[in-house]
């Protein structure tokens, strides 16, 4: 019953939220309860490491009539890593929500995105994912406009409509998928086409609808407009979350749905594949340097690091998928990390116009440092837990005869880190500009510090255990390259 | 609205769907009908009697805040799906018992209506909060 | 049938998508709501459309089997419908309060967070 805890914890937090406990019990209980996902997320990646894989099947009805809910490594892998940022995520912001958002539901939404991201992770039939990903998009909706300034309400329509239209994408192809197969469960589904020879074409229209509402949810080039539009909009934390789990979970369910499904067309989906990652990964790089707010910039960036895993997925080779695992775990802490640290300028100064900042590392070097791992992290120098990943990814481009791509990965982590250090400078290292009035508002920061700190921590955690941990991505790699082995778990034959 | 045909008749109205609602709970799980259906009819009859007696009057009638038809309705539903766990099946596996009753037929009780009345719930607390809110905000009455 | 159908949806597909396209946030709000309705018609198409009896078998009735209505798209479009339903009484919401904040329905006025 481990799975179905991952649920059901969150879900118990969202309960005892409508009635009206002290805010005090509040916190206590919210804190408990990501505890609890921790435990569980880490009781999960023990049995799987000598299981391999675990499912639930709610109504106890079999697999293919029943809904599933599978995890194999990857998931857990994915799991474990969620319920680490979810407690560093309500660490901070236990001390810099204003208290109105607290007593107004603020962790009940968060729960709400846990479970949705949770859930994801775990499904393992399409329309279930579907269910996962509207808990998620609601959850998110109302965090982003969760006190209504002007901002934040912007932000909150532009990032509604196009998830919305995103959602339609996805039904529609579930609708119409269903249609021609008579399955949604994805293990009975990839059985189902391996079997069906050269007319898979015609699944193609309904394959691509999803794909582009995956694309959307993960924002993908050319469908990221929604995301550097809205990102810098919410409270600082609650961006942190976004950028931590959201578009990460619309690419774990492309990773899932090519290694099941697309790769039976992979020579029409391949080329795709790679082509987006590409493209996505210069285009975020290039307009993230053009920006000067500490968020905006950021926000770029996740565009630019979600191509790095994708074109990881699109090498298709076992060092390929094990890279892309990898990073997707570093960018989860890393960008998480960078994000707290520019909510705790935002609460200090005020700003994050990186014109109007300066010489925040006087005041607070321990920030600072902070800072430094996450973002040396992102850009990829040793011994930070960003160099493995990039390292791998691009050693298995070129196994996999991918020069030009690999070159252009390169070149990308350059620009990364020309960006990060374009925040270190304006941020942290310059002396504040004459003229511009620079004040310090002061408060308890403890516990801030604590959830940056534990980021910080596991980014260099996983350079220095790298190779445990690539071992361990190279195996959850190869059960995604084998789907037999899951069909057969799954299905029960 | 000070109309006294009118207040009788959606003081009546609203009472007989509820009572409709429950009878479309009750019978909801083979039949046409169920939890959302049944919190949907009831929450209607509250609505009438919201447009006409105004948000206030609405509150008082259905005793509780909205707020707490919902966490009580998703507690109804989380127990149904975690009674089955406790015995060693699958979460939401359905359990049934009989009750024998002397004169009418047997009563079929299982967790799945228990469920359905977590959903009854939450659809009635839902949408008597929109609507309380809204009314609200707009200053009905 | 299904023919029909088929036009219908594309029709409100086109309202929808034609709806998004308005400047008037209130209009983009309708064009979600006729775009989420005509997904969800793509799911009652895409399972087929048959005359049949009750899909649920009980002892007592006696159905052709051969003859039975997949209910599973029913089901599907059932919890559409119902996310829906929470979705537009979100974006109502959200609607009114930038009216509120702002005083303008315009979404050429939503340039503030984008680009400058």
């Amino acid at each position: 019953m481990i799975l179905f805890g991952f649920i059901f914890f969150p879900l118990l937090y969202i309960i005892v939220g409508f009635f009206p406990f002290p805010l005090k019990w509040k916190k206590v209980l919210a804190l408990l309860t990501v505890g609890g996902n921790l435990v569980n997320a880490v009781n999960l990646i023990y049995k799987i490491s000598h299981v391999g894989m675990i499912k639930v099947s709610p109504g106890s009805w079999p697999a293919p009539f029943g809904i599933t809910l599978v995890a194999d490594r990857m998931s857990a892998f994915l799991l474990l890593i969620t319920a680490i940022v979810a407690v560093s995520i309500v660490l901070f912001s236990l001390q810099s929500v204003d208290r109105p958002r607290l007593e107004r539901g603020y962790f009940q939404f968060l729960f709400g995105i846990i479970i949705g991201v949770n859930g994801s992770f775990i499904a393992g039939d399409l329309f279930n994912l579907y269910v996962w990903f509207e808990v998620m998009l609601m959850a998110s909706f109302i965090l982003m406009s969760h006190g209504g300034e002007q901002p934040q309400l912007e932000g909150a329509i532009k990032y509604l409509i196009l998830n919305l239209i995103s959602s339609f994408f996805f039904v529609a192809g579930i609708g119409l998928l269903y249609g021609k197969m008579g399955t949604l469960n994805l293990a009975d589904l990839s059985n189902k086409i391996s079997q069906l020879g050269d007319a898979k074409v015609i699944l193609n229209p309904s394959l691509v609808l999803i794909v582009v509402g995956f694309a959307i949810k993960g924002a993908l080039f050319p469908f990221f407009f929604w995301l550097p539009a809205s990102y810098h909009t919410p409270v600082p934390v609650v961006s942190a979350l976004f950028a931590g789990l959201l578009t990460k979970v619309g690419i774990y369910s492309l990773i899932r749905f090519y290694t099941l499904i697309l790769y039976h067309n992979s020579a029409f989906w391949n080329p795709w594949i790679l082509g987006v990652g590409t493209v996505s990964m210069v285009i975020g790089v290039f307009t993230a340097s053009s920006q000067f707010d500490f968020r905006k910039k950021l926000s770029f960036h996740i565009i630019s690091q979600v191509g790095y895993v994708v074109i990881g997925l699109g090498f298709f080779t076992l060092s390929g998928l094990a890279g892309a695992l990898f990073f997707l775990g570093h960018n989860m802490f890393a960008k998480t990390n960078t994000y707290l640290v520019a909510g705790w300028v935002h609460k200090r100064k005020g700003t994050l116009d990186l014109k109007n900042l300066g010489d925040v590392f006087k005041e607070s070097p321990v920030w600072s440092v902070l800072f430094i791992i996450s973002a040396f992290s992102l850009a990829g120098l040793p011994p930070l837990s960003g160099f493995i990943g990039k390292y791998s990814l691009i050693k298995s481009g070129i196994e996999a005869h991918h020069l030009f791509i690999s070159l252009v990965a390169l070149f990308v982590g350059i620009f990364t880190l020309f960006s990060m250090l374009k925040i270190w400078i304006e941020v942290f290292w310059k002396p504040v500009k004459e003229g511009v009035k620079s004040f310090t508002i002061a408060g308890d920061e403890r516990l801030m510090v604590t959830a940056s700190g534990i980021l910080a921590l596991m980014s260099v955690l996983m350079g220095i255990f790298g190779v445990p941990i690539i071992d361990y991505c190279t195996e959850a790699a190869a059960d995604l390259l084998s789907p037999e082995k899951y069909i057969r778990f799954v299905l029960n034959v | 609205m000070n109309n006294i045909v009118l207040r009788t008749i959606v003081n009546l109205i609203s009472r007989l769907l509820l009572y409709l609602s429950i009878y479309l709970l009750w019978r909801g799980h083979n039949a046409p009908g169920g939890g959302f259906i049944g919190g949907i009819i009831a929450a209607i009859g509250f609505v009438f009697y919201a447009i006409i007696y105004g948000p206030g009057k609405t509150r008082e009638r259905i005793k509780l805040p909205p707020m707490y038809y919902i966490g009580g309705g998703l507690f109804f539903s989380a127990l149904s799906t975690v009674i089955s766990v406790f015995t060693g099946r699958q979460p939401l596996t359905g359990l049934w018992i009989d009750i024998p009753l002397p004169v009418i037929e047997d009563i079929h009780l299982g967790t799945p209506f228990l469920f359905d009345m977590g959903v009854y719930l939450v659809v009635f607390g839902m949408i008597t909060a929109i609507i309380i809110n809204i009314m609200e905000v707009l200053r009905w009455n | 049938m299904e023919l029909v159908l088929a036009i219908f949806i594309g029709l409100l597909y086109a309202c929808g998508v034609y709806l998004l396209l308005r400047r008037s946030i209130v209009k983009l709000i309708l064009g979600v709501f006729v775009l989420s309705n005509a997904t969800n018609l793509v799911i009652f198409l895409a399972g087929g459309i048959t005359r049949s009896g009750i899909s649920i078998l009980q002892d007592e009735v006696v159905v052709d089997k051969s003859n039975i209505t997949d209910p599973l798209p029913q089901a599907l479009i059932l919890t559409a419908i119902v996310i829906g339903l929470g979705i537009a009484a979100y974006t109502l919401a959200l609607k009114y309060k930038y009216y509120k904040v702002t005083g303008t329905d315009d979404l050429d006025r939503l340039k503030n967070t984008d680009q400058r």
